[in-house]
């Protein structure tokens, strides 16, 4: 054992733990558009967007943005270290719960 | 700074992160994901009225094209209320696995207009007699059908599309010997009582 298991600070928060659940249960390389994401979670625009941002500046997170049918669309993916982070924040809670799975 | 204390809004204990976790990943793939049972129940009583509608006109309890009527109807309200399920489970999303269930999703309806050219082939130039055809019809959709539930079923892992799959090519290889109007009625109450059962099955898992 290596002491109690730091918990990722940019995942450590209610709204990004919840946002970066959802975007880990899309299989990898798979995204979903902003106005979907936002139903998903059921978060306003302002607060989803300042949440992502935080991810996207950690690199957990990709923003695209392309043009379907000339209407402007924005995806969101999980970055390979935003899955990774997730996976390493998910086995640190175990940890800390005395799960050694 | 509002920001600011949305920021803080911390998970209260390392349980209560992992349950946001799991409910959140639940609800995520819930929404994302066709309620296949949807399907099953649509198709279930689509398949359910051709049978036995087919069966009773078989019997000459009321004219072939009333059965005709009934069982085109059913195919049209089930496609619609399928292709309608699909698409909306599939809102927003992009990438591999939104491309494979697209191309899985068309073969569908290119699969079931292609039995359908091929039917209508085997009565124009075939020649195939009416009692030929009513052994020959379901036998071919139920056959086509079924290896596509089943093929499903082995890709994404439903073990419930897989068997029925299976079941559904059983009754279309079957069903031929049964003799017309029989035929229909296996047809119907086998194949779609089998996707209504699996359908009422799952539905009252995901309660």
């Amino acid at each position: 054992m290596t002491g109690v298991p730091q918990l990722d600070p940019v995942i450590h928060a209610q709204a990004r733990l919840r946002v970066t659940a959802s975007l880990a249960t899309l299989c990898e390389g798979d995204r979903v558009t902003f106005p979907r994401l936002q139903e998903l979670l059921d978060m306003t625009a302002g607060n989803l967007s300042t949440h992502l941002r935080k991810l996207e500046d950690a690199g957990y997170v990709l923003i695209t943005k392309a043009h379907e049918r000339r209407t402007p669309v924005t995806y969101v993916e999980l970055t390979r270290d935003g899955r990774r982070a997730f996976e390493d924040y998910t086995a640190a809670l175990k940890m800390l719960l005395g799960d050694a799975s | 700074m509002t920001e600011h204390a949305v920021d803080d809004d911390r998970p209260g204990s390392p349980a209560d992160a992992l349950a946001i976790i799991r409910n959140q990943q639940a609800q995520v793939s819930s929404a994302i994901s066709p309620k296949a049972y949807l399907f099953f129940l649509f198709w279930g009583v689509a398949w359910i009225v051709m049978g036995v509608s087919g069966f009773l006109a078989g019997l000459g309890l009321f004219p072939g094209w009333v059965a005709g009527v009934l069982g085109t109807a059913a195919i049209v309200v089930a496609g619609a209320a399928s292709a309608v399920v699909g698409i909306r489970s599939g809102r927003g999303l992009a990438g591999q696995s939104s491309r494979q269930g697209m191309l899985y999703g068309l073969c569908w309806p290119v699969s079931m207009i292609g039995v359908s050219v091929f039917v209508a082939a085997m009565s124009a130039v075939g020649g195939l007699s009416s009692d030929q055809m009513a052994i020959m019809v379901p036998a071919a959709y139920a056959l086509v059908v079924g290896a596509l539930y089943a093929a499903s079923g082995a890709v994404w892992g439903s073990l419930n599309n897989f068997v029925l799959g299976l079941w559904i090519v059983v009754v279309g290889g079957v069903s031929p010997f049964l003799g017309t109007p029989a035929n229909l009625l296996f047809f119907g109450v086998g194949a779609g009582g089998g996707m209504l059962a699996v359908g009422i099955r799952e539905l009252v898992r995901s309660r």
